[in-house]
């Protein structure tokens, strides 16, 4: 038995997560953002966008960098070449989905 | 995809997400702290700097000192990528294209003008025109761009 392609086999499981999404859209508007940027964006806390990020991390979607030491050091997030087309996949699934 | 299959209203669902995602793209243009009131005067003096070195400094002097100035623009790039926690990278949205041609304009005229006057009357005449319409130029399109980042925040779902 052959199963029909659908519509939603364009989304990306990573992706589903709004503040995964969220945060990968911030990404492909930028060169590279940072830990406190993100957090301000979305609203959450340390705990859950470390969260959020490692799983992008785990999934290929993103490299995360330590810029400095100390107090001054800063975490910088950029979006990988296979997490831009996961993006874009996932949002042009969507737009689809919507247009439909 | 369970967010959305178990979703009643799919269409909403859907457009919650794709509201996120232009939020999302938008926020490293729009999301700025405020402008320090220093930085159109540093891009001023950079400006009258570089003039003085075209217009003072021959050969290896001058290719040094224009290397330290390119190394301070860099420098004051950085600043300011850290300061704002992200960098806005690719076509910048539609509303700001006005206030980035008037900017590049404004610059050319001023580099006209201190070229002009520094060939004309003298090089320090000709970097103060530089420094002061630099100032001038940064200023209106730091001022600009303050506004319609607010606009396109304040326009977003």
């Amino acid at each position: 038995m052959t199963q029909t392609p659908s519509a939603l086999d364009g989304l990306d499981p990573i992706l589903n997560a709004p503040k995964r999404l969220a945060i990968m859209a911030v990404l492909a508007g930028s060169t590279s953002s940072d830990f406190a940027f993100l957090r301000e964006h979305l609203g959450v806390s340390d705990s859950d966008l470390s969260k959020q990020t490692a799983a992008l991390e785990s999934a290929g979607y993103v490299t995360i960098t330590k810029i400095g030491r100390g107090r001054g050091a800063v975490t910088a997030y950029k979006v990988t070449k296979a997490g831009r087309r996961a993006y874009q996949q996932h949002c042009a699934t969507l737009r689809s989905l919507l247009a439909d | 995809m369970v967010s959305i299959m178990e979703s009643n209203g799919l269409p909403d669902s859907v457009r919650a997400q794709l509201d996120e995602v232009e939020r999302g793209e938008l926020a490293s243009w729009v999301t700025l702290p405020p402008t320090p009131a220093w930085w159109p005067v540093a891009f001023g003096l950079w400006a009258a700097a570089f003039a003085l070195v075209i217009g003072l400094l021959e050969d290896a002097a001058q290719a040094f000192a224009q290397l330290g100035l390119v190394l301070a623009l860099f420098l004051m790039i950085a600043w300011d990528r850290r300061r704002r926690g992200t960098y806005p990278s690719g076509r910048p949205p539609r509303d700001f294209l006005g206030a980035v041609l008037r900017m590049v304009l404004g610059a050319a005229v001023v580099a006209g003008a201190a070229w002009l006057v520094g060939a004309q009357i003298a090089v320090w005449a000709g970097a103060a025109v530089a420094g002061v319409g630099t100032w001038a130029v940064v200023a209106r399109y730091e001022h600009e761009y303050a506004a319609i980042a607010t606009r396109i925040r304040e326009r977003l779902p």
